[in-house]
């Protein structure tokens, strides 16, 4: 019998508004990737979903994004940030639909190497995204923090599920 | 057990004009589709399209990123499916086969249901394609079925996988 594989480490379904998700004690047993998968809209306004990791508010987040709004095409770079924007430029949540956002870490438990990972952000009114990103630290990942920009709440029923790929 | 396949099917012999997965079940989380699919339009790509629940209405949202042939274009429309990338057809570099995937978040809840989805052409020639989208389904009903169409058919040996994404 086939060993599992993808497992679901956390998950938080809000039953109230709530302005962040944290994600925390995540264990480095076991070689693998992350998957964190958000389905989330915003309760003030239209805004963009950041991520910390381990807490870091440090200029320690790069990313380069390709992007569509349904009307033009276009690419960008961020250098040196202190968060993680799933989406560059546009809104990647808002008020009116669940909005699905999934963010693959890879090898998130190493201690000798940056962390890389790649971002989908869909919101069908506004923008479809590719990123390509890094945080700039050697240490494992121990915890995920999910928060706003330019609102202030997720609503209620926003799902957050963070699953581990192990590969040993 | 995290990620789970409900159903494999696999285009005979003649091809098919569908592709449609049903009675799925109603305890996972998300849903995943992977697809090796062919068409047979007389072109080097063909459209995919998913429909959910039989519902052929005007009830579908995409924005699509495109990349063809050193070109990038963004695009976004409402239709009776989500229209969310292209895989390859009868002109294209014999026995190449497109690969997608579509993920869709809390295909159970009573909300509209959001997609993640990445295509791609094969085609030993310039002439390919990779799209990015973010549809949306406005229904608010459970997902118990899904229809997988094109702009003509699939051909014999074209594939698709229904995966389940369950929190335990």
């Amino acid at each position: 019998m086939a060993t599992p594989t993808y497992t679901l480490i956390d998950s938080v379904t809000l039953g109230s508004s709530a302005s962040s998700v944290t994600f925390s004690g995540i264990s480095a047993t076991g070689k693998g990737d992350l998957v964190l998968v958000i389905s989330a809209k915003a309760v003030e306004g239209n805004g963009v979903v950041r991520m910390r990791i381990n807490g870091d508010s440090g200029a320690n987040y790069y990313s380069v994004a390709m992007f569509g709004t349904g009307s033009t095409a276009s690419s960008s770079l961020n250098s040196g940030f202190n968060q993680q924007t799933l989406t560059h430029s546009e809104n990647s949540i808002s008020t009116s639909t669940f909005n699905l956002m999934k963010v693959e870490l890879q090898d998130y438990s190493a201690t000798d190497k940056h962390k890389s990972y790649l971002i989908r952000s869909n919101e069908s009114s506004f923008t479809t995204q590719g990123l390509a990103g890094r945080w700039a630290s050697t240490s494992a990942l121990t915890s995920l923090y999910i928060y706003g920009g330019g609102f202030t709440n997720f609503a209620i029923g926003s799902t957050f599920f963070l699953y581990q790929l192990v590969s040993e | 057990m995290g990620m789970q396949l409900i159903e494999h099917i696999e285009v005979g012999s003649g091809g098919a004009a569908s592709i449609e997965f049903t009675g799925i079940p109603q305890d996972g989380v998300d849903l995943q589709i992977l697809i090796s699919g062919r068409g047979s339009r007389s072109a080097t790509d063909s459209q995919l399209r998913v429909a959910f629940n039989s519902d052929t209405a005007s009830n579908y949202d995409v924005l699509k990123l495109t990349g063809e042939s050193g070109s990038v274009t963004s695009s976004g429309f409402n239709f009776n499916s989500v229209i969310f990338g292209e895989m390859s057809a009868a002109t294209a570099t014999a026995n190449t086969f497109g690969s997608s995937s579509a993920y869709i978040s809390n295909y159970t809840s009573s909300a509209a249901k959001s997609l993640s989805t990445d295509s791609v052409t094969e085609n030993n020639a310039t002439q390919n394609k990779i799209t990015i989208a973010a549809g949306a389904w406005s229904g608010t009903a459970a997902i118990t079925s899904l229809l997988l169409t094109t702009n003509v058919s699939f051909v014999e040996y074209s594939t698709a996988s229904l995966y389940m994404i369950t929190a335990d």
